[in-house]
């Protein structure tokens, strides 16, 4: 449990950003159904969360050191993409008012940016930790 | 061997009470912060609203549900279309009292124009405005030319950039200051811009024209300024009585409703602080009495080896300081996160004007809630400081012998 | 230097408010002399433990006066008195006396430390190597036994160099062989010149002692 709490934190942020870009946290939906230029953000961060949920899985499965560092570095580029994702990789609506600038990019951001400290952790940890 | 600080020792060997003194000061610096936050930025928005209305009286189309058509379309940025004959400013000029009169025509885009959403359009005179000159003037300094725009703070496009409206491509000339208010929504362009986009709008189908039939000028609303000295409800009166399909509307009074409201999400705001932080001392309070019990001991065990009950004292203090300290640290910062990346979602929320502080401001509330929770946390203490430096270390240690 | 106490008392009242208490210590006199190991007589009850905080400057007698060479505890200030019994008094109380924050190695330096000092780390390892506490220098107190904590409280007594040390049943938790180490330390420490005060109901400590005094009920007589 000790030894996978980085893992496990990276796993529920990626879990959280992964069902949120889906539900509450996600991209605008219209009062007429259609969906606007910030839904295709949403889905990238779907992929992204997904990403990272898994790697987070294998770091919890793996016990080599080495390889437990690459997948933490592997998590922490893919949650440093889910920073940069709303509004810098993929465009987002125009108003600052809409759902996707109101709420998806401010959580998506605080998401990605815990998730990136997680991330960070776990290698700074396997480093010191004995082989 | 090095010195070492018991204070320190005491500290990083009994993390279970360590981390709860951290989580429940963070708690009292996170409400206090936050709280404080959202009611100063709920003060300056409407402080900012005061300053951008400018009027003392708005005329509008009667049917528009006059005042909360207009205050909504102020305060949410919803849009307002309602038109009225243009012909009723030259009476609103005529009215005695009436010292200005400015008049505003409002359109709203195509969904499609703008890539994601409707905006809220206003013509205005530059020639009898004073309005919204003075504060475009604040972000563009020169008079906007036909087929500019100025955008309100919160529209995601970038000054130069070309904005399409019914087809019309619209220079973007500027970006306003942020007001906190429905008007960081909209884009401002003079009357002959405006004429260009309401033809555009007709041949799309989107008609502005009143039922007189006609094809007279519209406007959607005029800004009155009274003379000094006139008694705007007077002058109201008067504006009411003489321009028919149309309401006078004081903005004071819209200003009360708002002043209002926020006086109600204050009280709550503070309602809700005060619970957290009774809540969270008596918790506080009981910890540290439960630690007098825990402590005794190992307190006496400091007297027996010459701490003065000064000294004894001291050291407790400094541990919950310390640990109130970083409790408060982590709750402004944890604050700061709940607040400042979701001020939109607060503001569309609330219905209220809301406009951040600035970081001058922040940073002051964050220092005074990070003072006020580490004095908290040790007034908390300072009971149970006092009651261990007390204890009778002879008796103490030949209890349980 | 020594340790005097002039015809001091303890009175304690049963309740509140009247007269009705009794003597825990009745008016009696004594001197520890410097470079003397006393040991201290008596049954449980019979007032040994409270003349011994008397003494220490932690109870202050109904009577009387304590004085460390010329200076009167009880006329010191608290944090006058603290320092003086930092710097000239050690005492070793019965019962565990231990500071569960801190290993046995920061817990026998700590007295050192108090007043900004340095740890006195040469002396610390000296006697701990004498009390064979060695192995639990950075050991928690509450990973030790009731011997091992009392030898720590001594070792912590004896580290701090103090000029009268005040021993309450010292040897209570320990077996012959510690009993006997026990009481070599503390007679070394008076033939280093300390003045010496041992507590005990055992017969063990006598055969150490330059000078035995009794207590029963409250009445000090010496033999």
């Amino acid at each position: 449990m000790k030894k996978n709490l980085f893992a496990i934190l990276l796993m529920i942020f990626a879990a959280v950003i992964a069902v949120g870009s889906v539900t509450v946290l996600g991209p605008c939906v219209h009062e007429d159904g259609s969906k606007g230029p910030c839904a295709d953000a949403g889905k990238a961060l779907l992929i992204d969360g997904c990403v990272m949920a898994i790697l987070a899985i294998l770091i919890t499965m793996v016990n080599r050191r080495g390889l437990r560092m690459a997948l933490f570095a592997a998590a922490l580029c893919a949650a440093v993409i889910g920073i940069l994702l709303p509004g810098v990789l993929m465009p987002l609506c125009k108003m600052d008012t809409m759902h996707c600038r109101a709420v998806m990019q401010p959580s998506m951001i605080i998401l990605s940016g815990a998730a990136a400290v997680s991330a960070l952790t776990g290698i700074i940890t396997e480093r010191s930790r004995k082989a | 061997m090095k010195r070492f600080s018991p204070v320190f020792r005491n500290l990083t060997r009994k993390p279970g009470r360590t981390t709860a003194l951290i989580l429940l000061t963070a708690f009292l610096a996170l409400s206090l912060f936050a709280g404080t936050m959202v009611v100063s930025s709920l003060r300056r928005g409407l402080g900012s609203m005061e300053n951008r209305l400018g009027a003392d009286i708005i005329v509008v189309p009667a049917e528009a549900e006059s005042k909360s058509s207009l205050k909504n379309m102020l305060l949410q940025g919803t849009i307002g279309t309602f038109y009225m004959d243009a012909s009723a400013v030259d009476k609103v000029r005529e009215t005695e009292g009436v010292q200005k009169a400015s008049a505003q025509v409002f359109l709203s885009s195509m969904k499609a124009d703008c890539c994601s959403v409707k905006v809220q359009i206003i013509g205005f005179d530059p020639e009898n405005d004073f309005v919204v000159k003075p504060w475009i003037a604040e972000s563009l300094n020169r008079p906007l030319g036909d087929m500019e725009i100025v955008i309100g703070n919160r529209v995601a496009t970038d000054v130069g950039e070309i904005f399409r409206i019914y087809d019309q491509r619209c220079l973007v000339a500027a970006r306003l200051a942020a007001t906190g208010t429905g008007l960081d929504t909209a884009v401002y362009c003079n009357m002959n811009t405006m004429h260009a986009l309401l033809e555009a709008a007709e041949e799309k189908g989107i008609s502005h024209k009143i039922d007189t039939g006609n094809d007279a000028e519209v406007v959607s609303a005029i800004y009155v300024r009274t003379l000094p000295g006139a008694d705007v409800g007077l002058v109201n009166n008067r504006l009411n009585g003489k321009i028919r399909k149309a309401t006078a509307v004081r903005t004071t009074g819209m200003l009360t409703e708002v002043s209002d409201s926020l006086g109600g999400v204050s009280r709550t705001v503070a309602v809700l602080i005060a619970a957290v932080w009774i809540l969270a001392l008596v918790i506080l309070f009981i910890a540290f009495a439960m630690m007098v019990n825990e402590r005794r001991r190992e307190l006496a065990v400091y007297r027996l080896v010459g701490m003065s009950r000064s000294m004894l004292s001291g050291m407790i203090l400094k541990e919950t300081a310390l640990c109130s300290l970083a409790g408060a640290v982590c709750g402004v910062l944890l604050g700061a996160l709940a607040v400042f990346p979701f001020t939109t979602l607060i503001e569309t929320s609330l219905k209220l004007p809301y406009l951040a502080p600035g970081t001058g401001t922040v940073a002051a509330y964050a220092a005074l809630a990070i003072a006020v929770t580490v004095a908290a946390g040790c007034a908390a203490s300072l009971h149970t400081a006092s009651k261990l430096s007390r204890v009778d270390p002879g008796s103490t240690l030949r209890e349980g012998a | 230097m020594e340790l005097r106490a002039e015809n001091i008392s303890r009175r304690y009242f049963r309740k509140r408010g009247e007269a009705n208490f009794f003597e825990a210590v009745k008016p009696g006199s004594l001197i520890l002399r410097s470079g003397e190991m006393t040991v201290l007589k008596g049954r449980s009850g019979s007032g040994k433990t409270t003349l011994l905080h008397m003494l220490a400057g932690l109870l202050q007698p109904s009577e009387g006066r304590v004085l460390l060479g010329d200076t009167d505890l009880y006329a010191l200030e608290d944090n006058q008195l603290s320092r003086l019994r930092n710097e000239k008094i050690g005492v070793i109380p019965q019962g565990r006396s231990a500071v569960d924050t801190l290993t046995v190695y920061e817990n026998i330096v700590l007295p050192g430390i108090l007043y900004g000092g340095m740890p006195r780390t040469e002396a610390a390892e000296g006697w701990m190597e004498a009390l064979d506490i060695s192995s639990l220098r950075d050991a928690m107190p509450a990973e030790l036994s009731g011997g091992e904590l009392r030898r720590m409280a001594i070792a912590r007594t004896l580290t701090a160099d103090p000029a009268v040390i005040l021993a309450d049943e010292p040897t209570g938790d320990l077996d012959n062989e510690n009993t006997e180490i026990v009481l070599n330390a503390l007679k070394q420490a008076a033939k280093a010149g300390k003045a010496v005060l041992v507590v005990s109901h055992e017969d063990d400590a006598e055969a150490f002692a330059d000078r035995v005094l009794h207590m029963e009920n409250g009445n000090l007589t010496e033999s």
